[in-house]
């Protein structure tokens, strides 16, 4: 049962997210197509397997819900914004309910959304009460003219048409023609005598016997034809009641051009009416097209991982076996294998990318629910929403980037009335960006607030004691301060700020995805929060180099060349910078950046990295050769060492230490800075 | 008010069956074993209905339709046959005698009270 429930809850969540989104993409005047189908189908699934596999709390909820839409895709009712509100809050209560251990303001509001939808459903709310009922369309509904002639002698029978034509009313929709137009002048009327015939327009799910079956016992005393129109229900539609009008005025204008007339205004529509289907149809069929995929499980990816990630390492040690051996033959197959494993290895980490878009919706989300929180007018523009994360890394991010949402929406954007007398548009704007660059993705958020204001910041900074009096800092240094733990300025404590859990603890989770967090923050004009994380990258290119006999990979990534050095040319730089072919390039050498001691040898080997245009040149003892490397976690003894990714281990388990080569050329610069 | 029924029929077993269904929909139920029995109820009471078999002794159903639609109060009450009798010239002497319908015996409930519900409301 355990099995069914997690994979109940994959699906669910599923749902759950994908009326989220759909949810998000509506607004009341402007319905998606087949946005009601769409929701009804999804409260369909959530109740059926939710009832099925122990939710059943989801499953109730899920069912009010689904005859709720039941009801609006029958036009029974029609959808309000109230409706969409109460479908977007249960999109929460719905995440809630798939918790094991229900928050109780969950049942709570699942009893109040409940209630309301009961309200909906039961027509207490006189608002949502269709007056488009009578042109609801039943499913397999059709159209037939009935006529009934009863011979002038019924009577004598003990029949009476009138239970006739009554049961006729009864099967369907009907509209009604009496015919009395042969009934004869007093002095030669037959008091016994029937002299009324009647012609009915029925919509019905009946079939054509049933209705014959109306007429059973007055078929031998009868003129009765049953006479198919169209086989959907055209009554009310404007030709056919045009058409209906002749007959109505003139019942003894019913004849066969009539109902011939009749059939063909009922097809013509019908065809128009299939056409469009058919369209439909078309279209679904192209969006589920675009839509083709798998669903696999993440544990089985994160399998094929590191399954690969074996096959990589492996790999190496083959590669560098082969080079040792220098046996021909075996050097080919090597570089085959190397070649095949680095496709492998690509096709791998492609597999386990996820574009930024599938997140965005939570932040429309957040947007559309801050901004009304606070009154506040803002806009939240995508670009890059095509860029690749990995998984993993996508769903850390996303908390990190929430609170930065949140604060632009709390501290940065102006409410209307400011941002107006301010000279800004009333309406504020978040752009949320992503991006490549180098190695790295680069998240923006970028909001036209007023910005940062650094006294504030120094004011606060003064107060708690992270800044001394006497020390002076630019106010770039000043906001930078606001990432330091514990450190917050919000004037009163709001539902999403001012909780003391600030830019520190956001900073703190980008930095544990080996990322980094800039901000630029321009008083009056606004703030831009700018993070960089490694793409994925648990595999990666490297160089192997060696500094003293211990390994060290620089990835390939932010390579640009190799050079040889000699110890003089190492001595003769001044101010830490290295003339390299007429540029002078900052530089760090490594040997000593590692406290490593050793022979130095004579030539050296210097391996300039570049990063965003900025040029940083390593001194090393040796360049080996490029290989594929597999990332691991450093060991304790080396894990407060910023200048380090992780390690890898190259071939017969020799281990190298991968640079953290971000890190490096910022230091290097800062270093150059400083001087 | 309940309406009357006046069920005629040589089976006992028949009468029984009928009787118990249109009891149950809530009709009041005369019962005659056959035509010359029936003829007893005709004394001017109101009856809305009569279900009558074919077949019977001493007076069949066509003599006894025949009977009925002579008399002034019971000319144009509506006249079921329920019978065994399918034949199409037996419908067509029936309907000339004055019969309203034609029901075959054996009859599921709701069937026998859907016709009613044809001639009667």
């Amino acid at each position: 049962m355990e099995q069914f429930q997690s994979k109940f809850i994959e699906e669910a969540t599923d749902l759950i997210d994908e009326l989220e989104e759909l949810l998000l993409e509506t607004q009341i005047d402007h319905l998606p197509e087949g946005f009601i189908e769409q929701v009804f189908r999804i409260m369909h699934s959530l109740k059926g397997s939710g009832a099925m596999f122990g939710f059943q709390a989801i499953g109730d909820f899920a069912h009010n819900l689904e005859d709720m839409y039941d009801k609006i895709r029958n036009d029974e009712i029609v959808i309000t914004e109230r409706i969409l509100d109460i479908t977007l809050s249960s999109v929460d209560l719905f995440k809630g309910l798939l918790s094991s251990d229900v928050d109780p303001m969950v049942a709570e509001g699942v009893e109040r959304v409940t209630k309301e939808t009961l309200g909906i459903i039961n027509n207490e709310d006189a608002s949502v009460q269709s007056q488009a009922r009578s042109t609801s369309v039943a499913g397999k509904q059709k159209t037939f003219w009935v006529e009934f002639i009863p011979d002038k002698d019924i009577f004598d029978n003990g029949t009476n048409p009138l239970y006739v034509v009554d049961e006729l009313t009864g099967l369907g929709k009907t509209e009604v023609i009496v015919n009395t137009t042969k009934i004869p002048e007093l002095g030669e009327l037959n008091p016994t005598a029937c002299y009324i015939s009647w012609s009915i327009l029925m919509a019905t799910e009946k079939t054509k016997e049933e209705i014959d079956e109306v007429f059973m016992f007055v078929e031998d005393s009868a003129k009765i034809s049953i006479v198919e129109i169209a086989n959907r229900n055209v009554l009310g539609e404007e030709a056919v009641e045009n058409h209906l009008k002749i007959v109505k005025s003139n019942p003894a204008a019913v004849n066969r051009k009539f109902i011939e007339e009749l059939i063909e205004l009922g097809q013509n529509a019908e065809k128009k009416q299939e056409e469009k289907k058919i369209q439909e149809n078309l279209n679904e069929f192209n969006r589920r097209k675009q839509l083709s995929s798998i669903r696999v499980a993440a544990d089985k990816i994160d399998g094929y991982l590191s399954l690969v990630s074996e096959l990589v390492t492996v790999q190496t040690s083959l590669s560098i076996l082969s080079e040792k051996l220098k046996i021909e033959e075996l050097g080919r197959i090597t570089e085959e294998i190397e070649h095949l494993s680095r496709n492998l290895r690509d096709n791998a980490i492609s597999i386990s990318l996820v574009p930024f878009a599938t997140v965005f919706s939570r932040f429309q989300r957040l947007v559309r629910d801050l901004s009304k929180e606070f009154g506040k007018e803002i806009e939240l523009e995508a670009e890059g929403m095509d860029t690749e994360l990995d998984k993993s890394m996508i769903q850390t991010i996303t908390d990190p980037l929430m609170h930065i949402i949140r604060n632009s929406i709390d501290h940065g954007i102006e409410s209307p009335q400011e941002r107006e007398a301010n000279g800004k548009s009333k309406t504020g704007k978040i752009i949320m960006r992503a991006l490549h660059s180098g190695a790295n993705i680069v998240i923006e958020v970028i909001d036209d607030g007023k910005g940062i204001d650094p006294n504030k910041i120094k004011v606060a900074a003064l107060r708690k004691g992270y800044l001394k009096p006497e020390v002076e800092l630019s106010d770039e240094e000043i906001v930078k301060l606001i990432l330091k733990p514990g450190f917050s300025t919000a004037e009163k404590t709001t539902s999403v700020s001012g909780r003391g859990v600030g830019m520190d603890v956001v900073n703190q989770n980008v930095n544990n995805l080996r990322g980094t967090l800039e901000i630029d923050s321009e008083l009056g004009k606004g703030t831009t929060i700018r993070i960089r994380l490694p793409q994925s990258l648990s595999i990666l290119d490297g160089m192997l180099v060696s500094i003293a006999g211990t390994l060290f990979v620089i990835p390939s990534m932010v390579l640009l060349k190799i050079a040889p050095i000699t110890r003089q040319e190492i001595e003769a730089a001044s101010n830490a910078m290295l003339n390299i072919e007429g540029e002078f390039i900052p530089f760090l050498n490594m040997r000593n950046e590692f406290g490593l001691d050793g022979e130095i040898p004579e030539r050296e080997e210097l391996v300039i990295l570049e990063y965003e245009s900025t040029k940083v040149a390593l001194i090393v003892d040796q360049v080996h050769n490029e290989y594929q490397i597999v990332l691991r976690p450093l060991g304790k003894f080396l894990k407060g060492n910023d200048l380090l990714l992780g390690a890898s281990i190259i071939g017969e388990g020799n281990i190298s230490l991968v640079l953290d080569t971000d890190r490096i050329i910022k230091t290097v610069i800062e270093k150059q800075r400083k001087q | 008010m309940a309406k009357t029924i006046l069920i005629v029929d040589d089976s006992a077993s028949i009468r029984e069956v009928v009787k118990f269904t249109l009891e149950n929909a809530g009709f009041d139920v005369l019962v005659g074993v056959d035509g010359q029995d029936a003829l007893k109820f005709l004394d001017g009471r109101q009856i809305h209905l009569l279900i009558t078999d074919l077949h019977m002794p001493n007076k069949n159903g066509i003599e006894l339709i025949i009977e009925v639609r002579k008399t002034e109060d019971y000319k144009r009450i509506p006249i079921l046959f329920l019978t065994t009798e399918s034949q199409k010239d037996k419908k067509i002497e029936a309907k000339a005698a004055g019969a309203t319908g034609w029901l075959i015996k054996p009859f599921v409930p709701q069937k026998l009270l859907a016709a009613i519900n044809k001639v009667l409301r």
